[in-house]
């Protein structure tokens, strides 16, 4: 096994010879940086859904090495029958003994639950400035664990949760987090997320998990913050984790149905919005002995009965339920109601505008969209998908200008990460569409080529600090 | 003798790299064996222009070395569908270069079918089918995800009747007869785009876009689907591929109209009723259509 050759269990004086290598690169590092063969090993394996996931440091700030991946082939009797190693080592907290490494050396972690029985196991691999003999035995254990996953195995024992594949599913941290060690991490990056910095927020949740991948809290709160901050994916799995932790979270159910919607995801969004029903105290009582159906009739009839049990006041989570389902069912008017119904107890949530106006926008009322999403940005300039949302607004009513100009806004306020933020692809594609619409070729190759500087500077934006 | 002046000449566009890159995959599960056999055309466009100005090679990654780059990732993260495949060698190219600022590859999979008798699967041999062929996309611009598109290509179909065209344009040019009753043969081409590259089953969208052109030709199997125009055929499939497979933002469908005639035999005595034709593969009909999902606004 290629394993065997990587550098192990070293105690040496001079420190790891690999970490030396990388040191010299760092060195000699040009502009045009050859390949070179030991970064044959240097891929960048956490995008794959299907393989085993590897974290050793490469100079190259952006490529992770995958040795791993040269034992994926191995023949099953290879494998021998390795007990599957439980998350134990995930729960132990990270403490910042903070032998840094040397600058140009950096790593990413990525966490991927495994499918087993309903059982969830979060491999964590992670890199933190430790000793180098710790820091290497722990790679070393970690890959050779993870060599014996077969990244074909299906495990379908167990119902399968909500919209589970049987392909596996990681979430992508952010290389580069300056707050892998900060200590309250999770109340910082709430504040940042309530002050509108959803970038630093992101960053600060996302250590927060590094830290303790068991805190279901932080993956809600991540979840939610990567929704405002147009990034559907991330938010979708950052819930699901959340449930696998804590299965009757009702926000994150709720937050968890909205993005499921968005997605077109029209059955799963019903279940959860069913799984809100039957986990809320108040309401779970409405629900049959045996197991009801989740179809959409169903379960708005279910939501209607819920909010009339509601004569002293408008529960506006219900009603934000009621909401998304008069979405899935194309009732906009009645979704305007339900959300409207929702706001008049909590007027000051963003989040119930940009519902609002979303609505609104999808059933063809698009200047009154734009008020909705105007109030949601004057309470939260930093509110990404509002901004977006008024964008699509703005084309659908011919103002095309107006919204490219919301989303360089939105792609530029992405952009200002102090870790390597990828800007929202939903972001990029509408902003295409805007410049189609504008007989401008020129900026539209701009935009086919991310140029987003050349593009800011044609709208006359300047760089906003 | 005139110099060559380079100051009123300015770039539209560059990039180089490896055509025509094939690899056979191989992955053995025991006796049970599965192959994929790809194409690959890798393009790279590259940070700074010296290699095309000045002739400074110092920035240029060898075309050798980006066939290399394709066998080694073949062998190191395997293929288990060409559109992961080609994210896989897009995104590894603009992180180990920090000069590369774009790629673009296109992968084509050549249609092996693993031969099958009576339900019984054979354990590791194949025969080439041409009826379909996959493809796909990727283009990545550095620091942002990849747009990947698929694809299918050369699907050629043909159906004898429940095809028609009538009550078109006529002007003194037109000698075209309307026709009521008429074979319908094309040769499918389609290419659509993602929403999302994450998490999504791309041979399961793959086969259900492929199924839904079918399907929307073929119409039920005893009585079958009147096509009233290849357009309208063709923006019906498209119509429910969107509604089938959320994954898919946006898919253009080409459908060249290759045409059947009937042969005139009235010369030799012969009344041919439609029953012998001739197929007139130029010149054809040609007709494409792209739709998209209308931009939602998100809750």
């Amino acid at each position: 096994m290629v394993l065997k050759e990587l550098p192990g269990k070293k105690a040496s004086s001079e420190g790891n010879p690999l970490l030396t290598v990388t040191t010299k690169l760092v060195g000699e590092q040009q502009e045009s940086r050859p390949l070179l063969s030991p970064s044959i090993d240097d891929f960048l394996s956490e995008s794959r859904i299907d393989g085993p996931v590897v974290r050793p440091v490469t100079s190259n700030t952006a490529v992770l090495s995958s040795a791993l991946d040269l034992v994926d082939l191995s023949e099953p009797s290879e494998r021998g029958s390795c007990s599957r190693k439980r998350s134990s080592s995930a729960h132990t907290p990270r403490a910042p003994e903070s032998v840094s490494l040397d600058s140009g050396i950096d790593c990413t972690m990525c966490v991927f639950g495994l499918r087993g029985g309903g059982r969830n196991q979060f491999q964590h691999l992670f890199c933190s400035p430790q000793s180098d003999t710790e820091f290497w035995d722990k790679m070393q254990a970690e890959w050779e664990e993870l060599a014996r996953r077969n990244w074909l195995e299906e495990e379908n024992d167990g119902p399968i949760p909500l919209s589970i594949s049987p392909i596996e599913k990681g979430y992508y941290f952010h290389t580069n987090n300056p707050y892998k060690e900060c200590p309250n991490a999770f109340e910082e990056g709430q504040q940042k997320a309530r002050d509108g910095d959803l970038n630093n927020a992101v960053l600060l949740l996302e250590a927060a998990i590094l830290q303790d991948p068991s805190d279901s809290e932080a993956w809600q709160v991540l979840g939610t913050t990567q929704a405002e901050n147009e990034n559907e994916q991330a938010a979708i799995v950052s819930l699901q984790r959340c449930l696998d932790l804590h299965h009757n979270n009702l926000p994150a159910l709720m937050a968890l149905a909205v993005s499921l919607t968005n997605t077109g995801m029209q059955q799963d969004a019903c279940e959860a919005l069913h799984r809100w029903i039957c986990h809320n105290p108040r309401y779970k009582h409405l629900l049959p002995g045996s197991r009801s159906p989740s179809q959409l009739a169903e379960v708005k009839g279910l939501y209607q009965e819920a909010a009339l049990l509601n004569t002293d006041g408008v529960d506006p989570d219900l009603q934000t339920g009621l909401g998304v389902l008069f979405n899935l069912s194309s009732e906009f008017d009645k979704a305007v109601e339900a959300f409207n119904s929702a706001l008049s107890v909590r007027p000051e949530d963003y989040l119930l505008w940009n519902r609002l106006g979303a609505t609104l926008a999808n059933g063809d009322h698009s200047e009154e969209a734009v008020e909705a999403y105007t109030r949601a940005l004057k309470l939260q300039p930093g509110f990404i998908r509002s901004r977006y949302n008024l964008g699509i607004s703005c084309i659908n009513l011919g103002a095309h200008k107006e919204a490219a100009s919301n989303f360089l806004t939105a792609l530029n306020q992405q952009r200002q990460s102090q870790s390597h933020q990828v800007m929202s692809a939903n972001i990029w594609a509408a902003l295409r569409i805007a410049l189609s619409m504008m007989d401008r070729p020129e900026l539209f190759q701009a935009a086919n080529l991310g140029d987003l500087d050349r593009l800011m500077k044609a709208f006359e934006m300047g760089r906003v600090m | 003798m005139a110099t060559t002046s380079t100051q009123n000449v300015e770039f539209v566009r560059t990039g180089y790299g490896k055509n025509l890159v094939k690899v056979l995959y191989i992955r053995r599960e025991g006796t049970h064996h599965y192959i994929t056999e790809l194409t690959a055309n890798v393009e790279l466009t590259l940070k700074s222009r010296k290699d095309y100005l000045t002739g400074d090679n110092s920035d240029i990654i060898p075309t050798d070395t980006v066939k290399n780059i394709v066998h080694a990732l073949a062998k190191l993260k395997g293929v288990l569908t060409i559109e992961q495949f080609a994210m896989d060698i897009s995104k590894h190219v603009l992180t180990a270069f920090k000069h590369v600022t774009r790629v673009n590859v296109k992968i084509e999979e050549a249609p092996w079918r693993r031969l099958e008798k009576n339900g019984v699967e054979h354990a590791h041999a194949f025969i080439y089918s041409p009826e379909s062929w996959r493809f796909c996309e990727v283009e990545q611009n550095l620091n942002e995800s990849p747009i990947l598109h698929s694809g299918v290509k050369n699907m050629k179909v043909l159906k004898t009747t429940q095809s028609g065209f009538e009550g078109f344009f006529r002007d003194r040019f037109t000698t075209l007869q309307e026709a009521k009753d008429r074979c319908f043969c094309t040769s499918v081409y389609a290419r659509w785009r993602y929403n999302k590259v994450q998490n999504v089953d791309f041979d399961s969208s793959w086969n259900s876009v492929k199924e839904t052109i079918i399907e929307k030709f073929a119409g039920p199997y005893d009585r079958g689907e009147y096509s009233p125009s290849v357009q309208k055929t063709l923006y019906d499939t498209q119509v429910m591929v969107l509604d089938r497979v959320p994954e898919v933002e946006e898919i253009e469908i080409v459908m060249p109209n290759q045409h059947y005639f009937n042969i005139d035999m009235t010369k030799m005595g012969l009344t041919n009723n439609n029953e012998v034709l001739l197929p007139l593969d130029n010149p054809s009909g040609n007709i494409m259509g792209t739709v998209r999902r209308k931009l939602q606004a998100k809750l």
